[in-house]
């Protein structure tokens, strides 16, 4: 028999040790208030990490220690090292990389992660909490339709591989903003074109969605906006790397604004248990408007979004 | 709206070319796009009207320094601002912006209809967009009646533009909105289950909307300007100019309202 002498000097035995320690353990991992933070960048030179990355330096009051993988040469493991050394209460991570690195290394700590695409496919650590890499559907739509209320019929493109279940989803929170997605199946890259020209005469405008498949190639996206140019289809895009192919209306996540959630989920005390990560969306959104295919097009726009608008391009 | 985009060739404007009268404009209330594509909008809708000049100022230090020195040009800025400034400043008010057939704005602070009270709010996380400094002082004006201290607790959340922060509430990514009315009704006509999810927990008095302003011994180009400036709304290109602003348009600042400011 084990036994343990607390401060009041009353005598445990070692089953209840075993209970009290466990007990003690789970409070410790309804994790509080970081006080010490370390953050770990992928890769800072990438302008959505460096924007999170700054905007989190911005917003978190306490002592902060960072490392940008992006800008060192140190094997993996010295790396690790070198973060344990820093002894972090907690870790904010911005990307793939930074969380895979962090996650090996600190077993116990609260993490946040953050900018890292698809997430829910990495190795979950205990005390997680993410900020997911996509804005909400509904989010996207109501923006949509914010900027072109008229529009309610939008085409998708994508692969039943990679996004079966998101388009389900989608359709689904799409409606609420008066949106109806109308998709259409990819499964081979070759097929896109066929596909995309069955698509277009049914909606109103095409939304481009992150998918391996539809997008495998520069020749295929540049493919997609040609014909959807030529159809006079107005493109949404998720991402500002497409308003330089022709995208009308690009709705992205505003990566400063990740950059504060984090700080604000680690300046509180983490909710729930460590069974599974608590999940946020991206809160801001970053939005480019082409003011010249809306006129070139003839688009029906409600200009009172205009003050709603982050980039013009004309 | 969307979160202002400091540019460094706005930071500190140069001093103004002879017989240029510039609009420079500062203002946390409205955030806009790229200051430059701002610029680029309005220079070309003014030019064929005169020698008129459009310049957003990123600090509102800068902004300051401005209207101390300039005496040609005029000044696009948030009444609030407008009333914090120093009474030597020799200055009029004159034209008052309008959205919705209304001169003037509520704001209020919105939470979803299942939440508690104004009390349950403490230490939450409250979207807004604009700096944070006149976001806090919005709210303490807000709850003076009831809980003054509250807003001390709360922890902002900056994102860019009033319907990302209605809509982080509805995403659970904050407990409450500061947002205008205006804002709310927006969103109510695009997306009415989001809308009708929310509810006023407490409300500002009304407060003019932007007010454009000049040196009280206005000259001939300045007042030139005020009139290009009152019918800018009559253009299809200055009318869209006014609503990355927020506006519709722009009128004479009545005369209530001009002593109402104290100038």
């Amino acid at each position: 028999m084990i036994t343990l002498h607390l401060h009041t000097g009353i005598q445990i035995d070692g089953t209840l040790r075993r209970v009290l320690a466990v007990l003690f353990l789970g409070l410790a991992l309804n994790a509080r208030a970081a006080d010490r933070v370390l953050v770990v960048n992928s890769d800072a030179s990438v302008e959505k990490y460096r924007q999170a990355g700054e905007a989190f330096l911005e917003t978190w009051q306490g002592p902060v220690v960072q490392i940008d993988l992006g800008d060192t040469t140190l094997p993996e493991n010295r790396i690790r090292s070198r973060m344990k050394a820093e002894s972090p209460t907690a870790i904010y991570c911005i990307g793939t990389r930074a969380y895979l690195a962090a996650s090996s290394t600190f077993k116990t700590e609260r993490i946040v992660l953050s900018s890292a695409i698809n997430w829910e496919r990495l190795p979950k650590s205990r005390n997680l909490d993410v900020i997911a890499n996509e804005l909400p559907v509904e989010n996207q739509t109501t923006l949509f339709r914010y900027f072109f209320p008229g529009m309610k019929r939008i085409g998708v493109l994508c692969s039943k591989r990679f996004n079966s279940q998101w388009v389900k989803r989608a359709v689904s929170e799409a409606r609420e903003a008066g949106v109806e997605i109308v998709f259409r199946h990819v499964d081979r890259p070759w097929q896109t074109e066929k596909q995309l020209r069955r698509l277009l005469p049914d909606v109103d405008a095409l939304w481009i969605v992150a998918d391996p498949v539809v997008l495998s190639s520069a020749d295929d996206i540049e493919a997609i906006f040609r014909i959807a140019h030529e159809s006079r289809k107005p493109v949404f895009a998720y991402s500002h790397a497409l308003a330089d192919f022709g995208a009308t209306l690009v709705v992205a996540p505003d990566h400063a604004t990740v950059g504060r959630q984090a700080a604000g989920l680690l300046a509180g005390d983490r909710p729930g248990t460590d069974k599974e990560p608590v999940v946020q969306h991206p809160a801001g959104s970053a939005v480019t408007l082409n003011i010249r295919l809306v006129e070139e097009y003839g688009l029906e726009m409600n200009e009172r979004a205009l003050d709603s608008v982050n980039h013009v391009i004309r | 709206m969307a979160l202002v985009m400091i540019e460094l060739a706005s930071v500190m404007p140069s001093r103004g070319e002879p017989g240029l009268t510039t609009i420079y404009f500062f203002s946390p209330e409205i955030t806009v796009s790229s200051f430059n594509t701002l610029k680029a909008a309005f220079d070309g809708v003014l030019a064929p009207c005169g020698n008129y000049a459009f310049q957003p100022v990123a600090r509102r230090a800068d902004f300051e320094a401005l209207l101390a020195k300039q005496e040609s040009a005029l000044f696009l800025m948030s009444s609030t601002h407008y009333r914090e400034l120093d009474d030597r400043m020799r200055l009029t008010p004159r034209l008052v912006g309008i959205r919705d057939a209304k001169i003037v704005q509520e704001h209020g602070l919105y939470t979803l209809k299942a939440n508690g009270g104004v009390s349950s709010l403490r230490g939450a996380t409250v979207a807004i967009s604009g700096p944070r400094e006149y976001a806090a002082n919005l709210l303490r004006d807000m709850l003076r009646g009831e809980e003054p201290a509250l807003a001390d607790s709360i922890n902002f959340l900056v994102v860019p533009k009033q319907v990302d922060a209605l809509m982080a509430v509805s995403f659970g990514s904050a407990t409450a909105a500061l947002a205008t009315e205006s804002s709310v009704r927006r969103l109510a006509e695009i997306n009415p289950r989001q809308a009708a999810s929310l509810k006023l927990a407490a409300s500002s008095a009304p407060i003019l909307l932007p007010i454009l302003v000049s040196p009280s011994d206005a000259n001939a180009s300045t007042k030139a300007l005020l009139d290009v400036l009152s019918g800018l709304q009559q253009q299809p290109a200055g009318l869209q100019c006014l609503r990355m602003l927020g506006l519709d348009g722009m009128t004479e600042l009545p005369e209530a309202e001009k002593e109402e400011l104290g100038r």
